[in-house]
Order: C-alpha cells, then sequence, then structure tokens
C-alpha cells in the first residue's frame, strides 16, 4: 500500500499525540498533589478502652 | 498518585500506601490521611505545672492526651516510645473531639493539654479537638515544638489559650543535627502565637556539651527578650540519658543555675528550672517589687497569693491566665 503524503502526516501526528497523552499521564502519576489537611482514616493500631484508673494516673511521659 | 504534605516545613512527598516523616500522616489512594486522628495512645489527668506552664491556672489538673508520632526526631526524646512509634505497632483508645471536653470534665479538669508527642503532628485532630473543647467552655494548651508552616499554626492559634513551646536550643546546627528539623519556623511560629494572643511559655532542656555554653543560652534570652518581650516565661529543664543519647551525663545543678542567671542577667521577668528540685527556681516572684507571688515545690504549688492576676503589694500585672 502506498503511504501518501497525507496518511504520513496522519501517522506523524496520532504517534506525537499518544506519546504526548503518556507524557501527561506520568506527570499526573509522578507530580505530587499537595494536601495541608489530612482526612480521618481508620486506625492501623490496637484499639483499648478508656481506663479510667489509668487516666487519673499522672502520665509517665514528659510534657 | 504522590502527595505533598504541607503541614509543616519538611514538605514531605508521600508515595502511594507510605507516611510522611511523622509517621502518622498517609497517602492512601492518592489522599492524605490522618490515621491516629481521634485515637490517642496516652490519656492522663496531669498538673498543669508538669507541661510545664507555671502561669496558667496554677494548681490545677490538666487532662493531657497524645496520640503517637512526631515531626521531629529528636536524639535526646524523653517520650520516644510514643513520638517515634509506628500506628500499627500502638495501641490507642477512641476518643473523638466532641468526647474530649466531656471526659476532661468528668476529671474535673478546667483545661486540655495536647501534649507528649507533638500536637502539630496530628493537627487535625488538634484543631478539632480545640474547637469543640472552647465551645465547651475549657481551655487549651498546647505542649509543642512549633514546628508547623505559618497557615496552619495561624488557624490553630485561634482556638489556644496557651501553649508552652520547647526550644532545644538556639542553633540551625543543633536542630539540624540532632531533631532532623530547623530553627527558623519555630521562631516565626513563636512570634506568631504571641503576636494572635496566645499565652506563650518557652522551654529549653539543657544538653550538657551540646547547647549549654554561654552564647547558646545568651542568644536565646536575648531573641525573647527583643522578639517575645520579658514577660515571656522560660523554663530550663535538666536533661537526663535517654533514647539515642545516653552517652551523656544528667545536666549538672550548677549549669541550669547559670542558665537561670544569664536569662535574668538579660532582662527576663520569669525564669524557672524544671526535671530538679531547687528550693525557689520554681517559684514566681513580682518582676517589680520581688515578692514571692506563688511558691511551688515540683509540680505542687504551696501558695499563691496573686489577687485578681495582680501583685497584692504593688499591683503590678502578672503576665497569664489566672482564672
Amino acid at each position: 500500500m502506498e503511504l501518501t503524503r497525507r496518511s504520513f502526516g496522519k501517522l506523524l501526528l496520532g504517534a506525537f499525540c499518544a506519546v504526548l497523552a503518556g507524557a501527561w499521564g506520568l506527570t499526573q502519576r509522578l507530580a505530587p498533589v499537595s494536601f495541608v489537611k489530612a482526612l480521618r482514616a481508620k486506625f492501623p493500631g490496637k484499639l483499648r478502652r478508656l481506663d479510667a484508673a489509668a487516666v487519673r494516673q499522672v502520665g509517665k511521659w514528659r510534657g | 498518585m504522590i502527595v505533598q504534605c504541607e503541614l509543616c516545613p519538611k514538605l514531605c512527598v508521600i508515595p502511594p500506601g507510605q507516611s510522611g516523616d511523622c509517621r502518622i500522616r498517609v497517602n492512601l489512594d492518592g489522599k492524605l490521611c490522618a490515621v491516629t486522628y481521634g485515637y490517642p495512645s496516652a490519656v492522663h489527668i496531669d498538673p498543669v505545672e508538669k507541661k510545664p506552664v507555671n502561669h496558667f491556672l496554677p494548681g490545677t489538673t490538666i487532662f493531657s492526651i497524645a496520640t503517637v508520632g512526631c515531626n521531629l526526631h529528636c536524639k535526646n526524646c524523653q517520650n520516644w516510645e510514643i513520638s517515634q512509634c509506628n500506628p500499627e505497632q500502638a495501641a490507642a483508645v477512641s476518643l473523638p473531639p466532641e468526647q474530649i471536653a466531656l471526659e476532661a470534665r468528668k476529671y474535673g479538669c478546667r483545661s486540655v493539654a495536647y501534649t507528649y508527642t507533638d500536637p502539630v503532628a496530628y493537627y487535625e485532630y488538634t484543631l478539632d479537638g480545640c474547637i469543640r473543647v472552647r465551645e465547651a467552655g475549657l481551655k487549651n494548651v498546647l505542649v509543642t515544638a512549633a514546628y508547623l508552616n505559618e497557615k496552619p499554626w495561624r488557624e490553630l492559634c485561634r482556638y489556644v489559650d496557651a501553649a508552652t513551646v520547647d526550644v532545644k536550643a538556639f542553633s540551625e546546627k543543633f536542630y539540624r543535627e540532632i531533631c532532623n528539623a530547623t530553627l527558623q519556623p519555630i521562631l516565626n511560629c513563636l512570634v506568631v502565637a504571641k503576636s494572635l494572643g496566645v499565652l506563650v511559655e518557652m522551654s529549653n532542656l539543657l544538653i550538657p556539651t551540646l547547647n549549654d555554653s554561654d552564647r547558646d543560652i545568651g542568644g536565646l534570652c536575648r531573641w525573647i527578650k527583643e522578639n517575645m518581650g520579658r514577660e515571656t516565661p522560660l523554663h530550663f529543664l535538666r536533661f537526663f540519658p535517654h533514647y539515642q543519647m545516653r552517652h551523656l551525663p544528667p545536666t549538672p545543678a550548677a549549669t541550669l543555675d547559670r542558665a537561670r542567671q544569664i536569662a535574668i542577667a538579660s532582662g527576663l521577668n520569669y525564669v524557672y528550672v524544671g526535671n530538679l528540685l531547687v528550693e525557689d527556681a520554681q517559684s514566681t516572684h513580682c518582676p517589680s517589687c520581688k515578692n514571692l507571688l506563688i511558691r511551688r515545690i515540683g509540680h505542687s504549688v504551696i501558695q499563691n497569693v496573686l489577687a485578681s492576676g495582680r501583685c497584692p503589694h504593688c499591683q503590678t500585672e502578672i503576665y497569664g491566665i489566672w482564672n
């Protein structure tokens, strides 16, 4: 099949668009999105009950 | 998707599934999430003097909470077991912001402290807690290193009554090498807090050979006098070997006394020594007539003759929140 000047131009444009879209997608994945405030999330550790006797004790930590 | 946390000056860039430097701000599905929100790992009733805060409701108890995590990594951290702990390995209780004031009242406390680790790391919980606590008619106290960007700090300060800010040293080198942080943002936060009407007290843990020179102490005192005002209370605290700094001895009593003398000579009105029982060094005197106003031993108030926040002898107004 003969490659005409017009179809070669279309191919070139298509390839250019594909590269541009890929680069855009990559930028979106790699460029960080900035946040100041964080959302609530599930606590990943162990949960225990609030123990009134322990609360009444002065904290062993500094501060 | 990668996220960047703009809460503190570290500006952590966080890949999916990982946390920032504080361990508790996590990138979950491209969103920044606070995994300790509403889940403190330490809940206690402390004397307010333990924070240390000497010019805020003396002799009262304060409902004190902390989640795990911290945005500083001081090699001398005294609370490293909770501050440098991963939330996955921690145990916590469920205490949403709206319940903090209820619990504080239940235990007879007039104020709440966000303390032990650093409340700026669990910022959203601190902020929402402060809002709810103030709505309930109680007061809020931060115990913090104040390593935060200005915008979120300004928002938080609107709801804070008092803050005791721990300045680790008056040296960028110390902050870089010992704390993995920088000094200038902290100085900025101090000035901002004062300008917004927060009662600010400052503390400085003196570590032998690292931040206890006359130059370090004098520099800090001059900066306080020039930028915060001579009425700003300053607490020099005794260091004890902890965490990654077990090779240094506890601070000698003579060093703490020297620091106190430098601060007084610099013109600061209220200078205290903590973590060491020294007669008179925890008590408050009138800066005008020098009479004893509040006598403390350790964290206990033995005598308080203040009358409506004034010296009963010369009527000088004493900096603080007294009622």
